[in-house]
């Protein structure tokens, strides 16, 4: 039970993204297609199960050595790593998605959403089940923001935006209005 | 090929060899700092506990860092949950006119995560009071809302409370149905009156509630009951 | 030495990390709950970004290319680290406040951003600059959003009570507040450099008929 609610936590009601403000950047540069959008939430959603398995484990040989102030650097090289291993699949396994994702791919090392989970596992001393379902939580919390803004900035090619709120500005105020209904799970788990 | 990847390796593992050095070097450097840091973040918070309405010291400000200084190894262990708070140690036990203080730490879940709270309880007369309370840390309530517990004047909500409200269990008026009532009434009876000032959180003073009764429970049980310590 | 001094300036207004080149989003939104806040994040932050890029610039020529991307990312993580520890130690209030975003500076990607565009191709001393110039753009952008913030959510800047509780948009402390700015904030921006744009052309239009009536003649 403890499980589905850090896993509803980290999705809706703490949602990384409108909430806790992680991930943004990849967001203006991804989320004009749905297609894109999908394949980015989805590549994320698994590097973040993966490294923070991986950082987890590697956290408590850090602990048990006292060089915990090594705690960045090791779970950065680790995402690093693993970013570099997806991209080496993905361009044999999936080309289509590959080029699809073009540079967004290696900047999912520098998306703070996986290594900020990481360090929010260490910090709330969770066991490996419970810092695995906060990372599924907070990757599908990602993704569902990240299709919704795809969704809706699809919409917005077909309007006039005037030309100093093109790109950042509307998406930013897109984006708070999409916060603020966020904002309405707050109090659902008592 | 393998040759390449070799010396690639080796050159990355020299590069974060000599990063390590130059951390540990400054990590040397600073936990001296650091420890001192967060003690005296302590035993800030102790003399503020340990400060009447009038701004007197009950207990001298040297006492207070000597007996910190004192139990700082065994701090941050769990010494008793009753399913929703936590109490960690250590406690911290002083006398001043024939008055007992104790000040403990707990911690109960909130919005984001733990919420952790010093309280400084009084033992007079037989009975045991909750007298004043510090919340530590709410770093993972949301900024705002239930974040606004670091406002001074919404933790005076909670204290203080005799022990007639303490023995069964402080609640957030929300919970015990009186949001009418008036804060310092609501005190007497053992309610925190917060929902006027924090408007739709209720789950972090919630937590500072809980963590309270658990430090009242522990008490009770291990000071007091055996005529204490 | 003029050229010295753009390549500080740069970083202010014309390429501005957060409102221009949309880099570093993350702790803009996070750390601007107020002007205090938002100075001290962009001060850390300034301070990696000028060591690491002077670090790699300093390294740049001994460095295999296809490890320059974990190389860089080790640099950044170990001032990152040395300006956690030492914020821990002598700034505790600061660092208890900025949290988990003082470590999250390893992922800003205006640092690795100008490792990578710029310090790895430029001069040690060049590179100082722009990391300096970038640094404080970002620096008075997170202020100027934490005091527009701090202002009409709480009534002051800096701590410093304006007109306290007598008028409050709650919301601007919040979540979808700090999206708003940032956004309306970027609107102006983008609306200043586009006037800028347009004026430079009319008058570039004007020097060119100029030129021709003058040729003409």
């Amino acid at each position: 039970m403890k499980l589905f609610l850090i896993l509803l936590s980290a999705m809706l009601i703490n949602n990384y993204v409108f909430v806790r403000f992680l991930g943004i950047c990849p967001f203006l540069g991804v989320s004009k297609r749905v297609s894109t959008a999908l394949g980015m939430g989805i590549a994320v959603i698994f590097v973040l199960v993966m490294s923070s398995a991986i950082s987890w484990a590697l956290d408590l040989v850090l602990i048990s050595m006292h060089l915990e102030f090594l705690r960045t650097i090791v779970f950065i090289l680790v995402i690093a790593t693993f970013v570099q291993f997806v991209e080496a699949f993905l361009k044999k396994n999936n080309p289509t998605l590959y080029e699809a994702l073009g540079i967004y791919l290696p900047l999912i090392t520098t998306n703070c959403i996986i290594l900020g989970i990481a360090i929010v596992n260490s910090l709330s001393k969770y066991n490996l089940l419970e810092a695995v379902f906060n990372a599924l939580g907070a990757g599908l919390g990602f993704l569902l923001a990240l299709i919704i803004f795809a969704t809706i900035r699809e919409r917005l090619e077909l309007y006039d935006i005037p030309k100093p709120f093109q790109n950042l500005p509307i998406s930013m105020i897109i984006a708070s209005l999409l916060s603020l209904a966020f904002m309405g799970f707050q109090g659902m788990i008592k | 090929m393998k040759k390449e990847t070799l010396k690639l390796s080796l050159t990355l593992m020299f590069y974060t060899l000599i990063a390590g050095i130059a951390l540990a070097l400054v990590y040397q450097i600073t936990e001296q700092r650091i420890a001192e840091a967060e003690l005296a973040n302590v035993i800030k918070s102790m003399e503020f506990l340990l400060t009447d309405e009038n701004n007197n010291q009950i207990v001298d400000n040297d006492t207070i860092k000597k007996l910190v200084i004192e139990k700082r190894q065994e701090s941050g262990k769990e010494l008793y949950s009753d399913g929703v708070g936590t109490v960690i140690s250590p406690v911290y036990e002083f006398e001043s006119n024939n008055v007992k203080y104790y000040v403990l730490t707990g911690n109960a879940v909130g919005y984001g995560g733990k919420v952790l709270t010093m309280a400084a309880f009084k033992y007079e007369n037989g009975e045991l009071s909750l007298y004043k309370i510090k919340v530590l840390d709410y770093s993972q309530e949301t900024p705002g809302l239930g974040a606004k517990i670091a406002d001074g004047n919404i933790q005076a909500r909670f204290y203080p409370i005799p022990e007639e409200g303490l023995k069964n269990g402080l609640k957030v008026d929300k919970d015990a149905g009186k949001q009418t009532i008036d804060p310092e009434t609501a005190k007497t009876e053992g309610v925190a009156k917060v929902s006027d000032v924090m408007t739709g959180a209720t789950i972090t003073p919630r937590a500072v509630a809980n963590s309270i009764n658990a430090m009242y429970k522990f008490l009770k049980e291990k000071y007091t009951q055996g005529g204490g310590n | 030495m003029a050229s010295k001094i753009s390549e500080f300036t740069k970083g202010i207004i014309k390429d501005n990390p957060t409102y221009v080149q949309v880099l570093g989003m993350c702790p803009t939104l996070a750390t601007t709950t107020s002007a205090k806040n938002g100075f001290g994040m962009g001060l850390a932050a300034t301070a990696v970004l000028v060591m690491s890029n002077v670090v790699i610039s300093s390294i740049r020529k001994t460095v295999p290319e296809k490890i320059r991307i974990p190389i860089f990312i080790t640099v950044i993580a170990t001032f990152v680290t040395i300006v956690d520890l030492l914020m821990h130690a002598f700034t505790y209030d600061l660092w208890k406040t900025l949290g988990l975003f003082i470590p999250l500076i390893v992922v800003n990607c205006i640092i690795m951003g100008r490792a990578e565009a710029y310090a790895s191709k430029h001069g040690v001393l060049d590179s100082l600059l722009d990391g300096l110039g970038m640094g404080v753009g970002f620096t008075l952008s997170l202020t100027l959003l934490g005091s527009i913030r701090e202002l009409l959510g709480n009534g002051s800047i800096f701590d410093i009570t304006i007109w306290g509780k007598a008028f409050n948009m709650f919301v601007m402390i919040l979540p979808p507040g700090a999206y708003l700015t940032l956004g309306l904030l970027a609107a102006l921006f983008a609306a200043i450099s586009i006037k800028k744009e347009e004026r430079a052309k009319k008058s570039a239009q004007q020097a060119g008929q100029a030129q021709k009536v003058g040729e003409a003649k």
